[in-house]
């Protein structure tokens, strides 16, 4: 990962490929190094489908090596969703095999002319750019067969469905897992949409022939890789909870704690919870022959992941997350799991975000579409968004531009991007992450629960009421700095309960790269990327008002503990203050 | 109040009632003891258990940090879960680092409690709780609204059936079809034990 494979896709006579040293972005990758390359090379005013946008897919910086859990890439830009720098990670095999070719970053720039489609192959043998009109307005499922019927088995891709052809607010870009299905996403701010306007529609990557990255220390690398893997393993989240249910082992907790948005964030419970709960999918999958523990890249010791089968025992998609279960389910009121499946197939195959499609559902519901706990109408919903009819096109762009087409006031974003499955009035320190994270709306942008480890900022009484800002703000801190690492959120578990897994990780990363890595040094770099981000949204025009959940989050209680987000707009503009 | 006693049961069919607990089964408790005596006394789980394994307990949707001044009145839920993912799952921990992210929910003991006296509580099982405890409470039978009991054995299919089980209603033989009608017009509560072929 020694250089940075550039494409202008303005340049005369068609796109031109150059590829420079690091220099400047040494030692970065994943967020911290697209969130640098946006921050320095983007103008903040300009329009994110424009020419002057960047769009940047980077590895972590352990990719590509032996770690385990180190399959996650970055993807960064200025988000056409929310008008500010972007990051969005994704799992599956590409992170891994790009770093294995030795870029640190793809970035693609510019325009490109005329309104040809592009896919880049990158393998040992260099990089092609090659015009290929055949695969326009392809779902990513069968794009994908082309391309393994084209390059190979052996291959990782990063593509976009019709949504990010159609450059709809709501696209994501696919990363195929280690079946070669287009079912990992970079899913949130529509990334998709940028790589579309870049006019590239697939990037296959071939790392046949490649070695592994070789740590500085092997020895040491070796032996910090055990124990964290070791740490992983003994935990009972990554261990045993992780594994059994997936993500949406979730449902069942957040629904009685009265968290569960629900009917586009009215309540906070769903009568259904149980009938699409984490138990009770494991256990539908197990009935049909699909798989409940699966890795959704290899060197994945934790396997969240899983396959889902139809009733027929046909393979329908991957085991939908807690996330898009929620975003389908709870909150369109909807209890029908095959439904939910299905949703997020179309999803994936048009590639959208499931966050944001769900959202933008229930808010349709909300404007009376279609019913809330109408699974049919959801769907052919979907269907509109993928086939682009102009009903689509509105549903595409998500929940803010649907809510304002229709009229409504209750939109639950924050700068411009649907709040995920956690109600802020119910948790109120995920409300204060919500509202401050340079992303918009973002329940991983606070993910990395590590503060008894990391103790930045003192120890704080987890019984007192006060506090959450510092919390907020040193998990917003530990999550820019693990999401530069490569490494998968989730490790952040292990983490909390296991200082010598913690441990394990400095080690690895201080192996690898020669030098000593403490936690400090950790936390700084999650400081630098956070003080990049913000100043980006603050030149893009910014301001402390964009800090906001909305304004019906302060003011309708939400059942059934009846409680309204309480944090005073002063506490969330101190979020920042370091 | 029905008795349903099933024996010959699989461990498939066992598993496919566990989604009983995760709605919750009844129980009659004495008002005023704490969760944890609660945990102890009625669910028979030792301190290593409660302490180690169940790492999120819900008093009426609310966080309790101290299960031990947790008091148990009638008409309350209690909520099993092991730690979970995300920020939110770890906030919901007990006495976790992360608890003051939802200070506003956690559970906060009134003084107000009728000691002594019977409560009814609803029990809810969740993830690797519910695997754990729920084979052997369902064992032991557990008392649940017939509607949802028989909501549960109509999607069974095979796995319910004369050929395969030995079913009971009230201590006399019954077929499953016919339990089921029974079942269809039951609005109350009735006691459901499941009798495996092996030993848990």
């Amino acid at each position: 990962m020694e250089k940075i494979l550039r494409i202008n896709m303005s340049a005369d006579g068609g796109p031109e490929i150059r590829e420079e040293p690091l220099g400047e972005y040494a030692g970065l990758g994943g967020r911290g190094l697209t969130s640098a390359i946006v921050s320095k090379e983007v103008p903040p005013l300009c329009h994110p489908l424009g020419p002057e946008n960047k769009f940047v897919i980077a590895p972590g910086i352990l990719s590509g090596t032996l770690a385990a859990m180190s399959g996650r890439i970055s993807v960064g830009c200025k988000s056409p969703l929310t008008g500010g720098i972007k990051e969005a990670n994704a799992g599956g095999q590409p992170a891994q095999v790009l770093a294995r070719l030795g870029y640190a970053a793809i970035v693609l720039e510019g325009k490109p002319k005329g309104d040809d489609i592009y896919k880049i192959v990158i393998n040992k043998d260099g990089v092609q750019i090659i015009p290929d009109n055949s695969l326009k307005m392809l779902p990513n499922y069968d794009l994908i067969e082309k391309m393994k019927a084209e390059y190979g088995d052996k291959i990782a891709c990063i593509s976009i469905g019709p949504a990010g052809e159609m450059k709809m607010c709501a696209a994501s870009v696919a990363c195929t897992d280690m079946e070669l299905r287009p079912t990992r996403h970079a899913g949130r701010g529509g990334v998709g949409a940028v790589m579309g306007s870049k006019g590239v529609k697939v990037i296959v990557l071939d790392d046949t022939g490649m070695p592994m990255r070789e740590p500085k220390d092997p020895e040491k690398f070796k032996e910090a890789n055990r124990t964290f893997v070791k740490g992983l393993q003994q935990h009972a989240v990554t261990g045993q909870a992780l594994p059994a249910y997936g993500t949406n082992v979730l449902t069942n907790i957040i629904n009685e704690v009265g968290g569960y948005p629900t009917y586009n964030f009215k309540e906070g419970q769903f009568k259904g919870a149980s009938k699409i709960s984490g138990e009770t999918e494991a256990e539908l999958e197990k009935q049909r022959g699909g798989v409940p523990t699966h890795g959704c890249h290899r060197g994945c010791v934790i396997r969240c992941s899983g396959i889902y089968h139809d009733k027929d025992g046909n393979y329908l998609t991957k085991q939908p997350e807690y996330e898009t279960v929620w975003a389908h389910g709870g909150n369109c009121g909807i209890d029908d799991m095959d439904a939910i499946a299905k949703m997020d197939f179309l999803d994936d195959n048009y590639g959208l975000d499931t966050i944001e499609m769900g959202a933008t559902i229930a808010v349709a519901m909300e404007a009376g579409l279609i019913e809330f706990g109408d699974a049919e109408g959801a769907i052919r919903l979907i269907e509109e968004v993928g086939k682009g009819t102009y009903l689509g096109r509105i549903l595409g762009n998500g929940a803010e531009f649907t809510g304002r087409a229709f009229g409504l006031e209750r939109i639950p974003v924050v700068k411009g991007q649907a709040l995920p499955a956690y109600d802020p009035r119910a948790v109120h320190g995920i409300g204060v992450t919500y509202a401050t994270s340079p992303m918009g709306a973002d329940h991983t942008a606070g993910y990395a629960v590590a503060q008894n480890v990391l103790k930045v900022g003192g120890d704080v009484d987890p019984l007192k009421p006060d506090g959450q800002i510092e919390l907020s703000r040193n998990l917003q801190i530990a999550t820019a700095a693990i999401d530069s690492t490569g490494m998968c959120l989730f490790i952040a578990f292990a983490i909390l309960d296991q200082p010598e897994t913690f441990q394990a990780l400095m080690d690895m990363l201080s192996a690898f790269t020669g030098k000593e890595m403490t936690a400090d040094e950790f936390m700084e770099l999650g400081k630098n990327i956070l003080t990049m981000e913000r100043d980006f949204n603050k030149r893009a025009g910014f301001t402390s008002k964009h800090d906001r959940l909305p304004m019906f989050f302060k003011t309708e209680p939400l059942p059934p503990h009846n409680i309204t987000f309480q944090v005073k707009d002063e506490d969330l503009d101190k979020v920042f203050n370091w | 109040m029905n008795k349903i006693l099933i024996k010959n049961a699989t461990r498939e069919l066992l598993t496919n009632l566990l989604p009983l607990l995760q709605q919750g089964i009844l129980m009659k408790v004495t008002a005023g003891s704490s969760v944890r005596d609660f945990l102890i006394s009625n669910l028979c789980l030792d301190e290593e258990y409660i302490d180690r394994r169940i790492q999120s307990i819900l008093l009426n949707g609310r966080p309790v940090d101290d299960p031990s001044g947790a008091k148990i009145k009638d008409g309350v839920t209690i909520a099993l879960s092991s730690s979970m993912p995300g920020l939110v799952g770890a906030t919901l921990r007990r006495c976790s680092p992360v608890a003051s992210l939802r200070s506003t929910l956690t559970y906060k003991e009134s003084s107000n409690i009728k000691s002594n006296c019977q409560a009814t509580v609803r029990l809810k099982l969740f993830n690797l709780i519910m695997s754990e405890i729920g084979p052997f409470m369902l064992k032991q039978g557990v008392m649940v609204e017939a509607k949802r009991i028989q909501e549960i054995l109509n999607k069974l299919n095979s796995l319910f059936d004369k050929d395969r089980n030995e079913v009971f209603l009230n201590n006399e033989t019954i077929e499953p079809v016919e339990l089921l009608k029974v079942l269809s017009q039951d609005d109350g509560l009735c006691i459901i034990q499941i009798e495996t072929i092996t030993e848990l």
